[in-house]
């Protein structure tokens, strides 16, 4: 990122940082768009880019770790184990849906229905900043799993979609609304990838709220 | 009336952006059942908002003479307030304040397709003057700014939203802020076969 797209509170503020959050393809198609704006809004956080497409498939991987490396391929391998654990806990056998019990086989399925629903739709992407953003956009949406996200939050109030379901529907990804920048190396990373790495930000405003939150500013 | 959807377009101004109304604004067209089909977070160049408003005398002189008609039901002096009584150039001033309200930060431009659309957006909006507009529309609920006070305050009068206000505005608008690229309609809204299909 470029000097000059940093914004003016970053070099005074600790903890200043930015956070992807992107509305998925189910958000889009709910039409609830408005509703998750809404509540980063009023939590007072700052909108400085924005804009809706159609994920290429390019983007929606490089939204994910790269498989090719073995950090990436242990993340996928990893989806597997994950699903193998729930076909365990609802005592379901795995074999019989999936032909297979290797955590490889399944963590690819899983990984290329991830991949599948993010290109299945328009979805909204967005930066925000603010004091230690990426944290705050975290808990507003909740746990990963709509089902065991608290009321409250973002997942929590408009989906109950959990992976019990989706194992038992075979082959579809995790229905979760929004996606959040896990970490603030990952919110960097993922600005470069749907904003480029020479993105310029509207962040030369003030909300009219933060003297009344913050102080003066 | 076409039966066809139609596309119009939704300008969040500045103020919308930084009071943080946006989501409160566009989840209101969404809860009424229009489909969003663009977004983009923006600044508006000058030259970009210079081309939203017309640039012609008969644009002029009919914004001037509202306003000094407006003055006269008012008592107010029109010289003394924008130092001139000529219509023409106090359209011109008024349509440098509405290029300094597009352009004094960032905006929020959107698309929405729906069945008359624009007509259903506009009515959603309210009236251009928030004290005529009803409350449940955006403007009446949101703002209370005036006219005459931002003339005498030599600001923009701020009303939140543009929405195009006619099926040629549509389409000159479109032209203007987006590219055919950025347009997402290839989708379905979850609910859109229970409002508008027969036989669901």
């Amino acid at each position: 990122m470029t000097k000059k797209s940093l914004s003016h509170l970053q070099a005074t503020i600790p903890g200043f940082e930015r956070v992807v959050v992107g509305v998925k393809p189910d958000g889009v198609k709910r039409a609830l768009v408005g509703e998750v704006l809404r509540r980063l809004e009023m939590l007072g956080l700052k909108m400085i880019a924005g804009k809706m497409l159609v994920p290429t498939i390019f983007q929606a991987k490089g939204n994910y770790p790269d498989i090719t490396t073995s950090d990436g391929h242990e993340w996928m391998v990893n989806l597997g184990r994950k699903t193998l654990a729930t076909y365990k806990e609802t005592e379901r056998d795995v074999v019989a849906d999936h032909g297979t019990n290797n955590p490889e086989i399944i963590g690819r399925r899983v990984y290329d229905s991830l991949i599948e629903y993010l290109i299945s739709g328009p979805m909204v992407i967005m930066v925000w900043e603010g004091h230690l953003a990426v944290s705050q956009a975290r808990a507003l949406a909740g746990a990963t799993a709509p089902a065991g996200a608290l009321p409250g939050t973002i997942r929590g109030d408009l989906s109950f979609d959990s992976q019990v379901l989706t194992s038992a529907q075979g082959r579809r990804s995790l229905r979760n609304v929004v996606h959040v920048s896990g970490a603030v190396d990952e919110a960097l990373q993922e600005i470069s990838l749907w904003f480029g790495t020479e993105a310029e930000f509207n962040d030369k405003y003030i909300r009219t709220d933060h003297a009344a939150m913050f102080g003066q500013i | 009336m076409s039966i066809s959807p139609q596309k119009t377009i939704i300008i969040l101004k500045h103020d919308a952006v930084a009071r943080g109304l946006m989501g409160e604004i566009l989840k209101r067209f969404e809860r009424a059942g229009l489909k969003m089909v663009a977004f983009k977070f923006i600044q508006a160049p000058e030259d970009l908002a210079v081309k939203h408003y017309p640039s012609d005398d008969v644009w002029y002189r009919t914004a001037g003479e509202r306003t000094l008609t407006e003055y006269k039901e008012k008592g107010i002096d029109p010289v003394k307030e924008l130092g001139t009584a000529d219509a023409v150039k106090i359209g011109k001033l008024i349509k440098k304040w509405n290029v300094d309200y597009l352009t004094e930060g960032p905006i929020l431009a959107t698309v929405w397709e729906g069945y008359d659309a624009i007509k259903v957006v506009r009515k959603l909006v309210g009236s251009t003057k928030p004290a005529e507009a009803a409350p449940g529309t955006i403007r009446g609920d949101f703002s209370i700014d005036n006219v005459e006070l931002a003339n005498a305050l030599k600001r923009p009068f701020r009303n939140l939203v543009h929405a195009s206000g006619n099926e040629s505005e549509a389409e000159n608008e479109l032209d203007l802020w987006f590219e055919a690229s950025e347009i997402c309609n290839d989708y379905f809204r979850a609910d859109q076969d229970m409002m508008f299909k027969a036989g669901v």
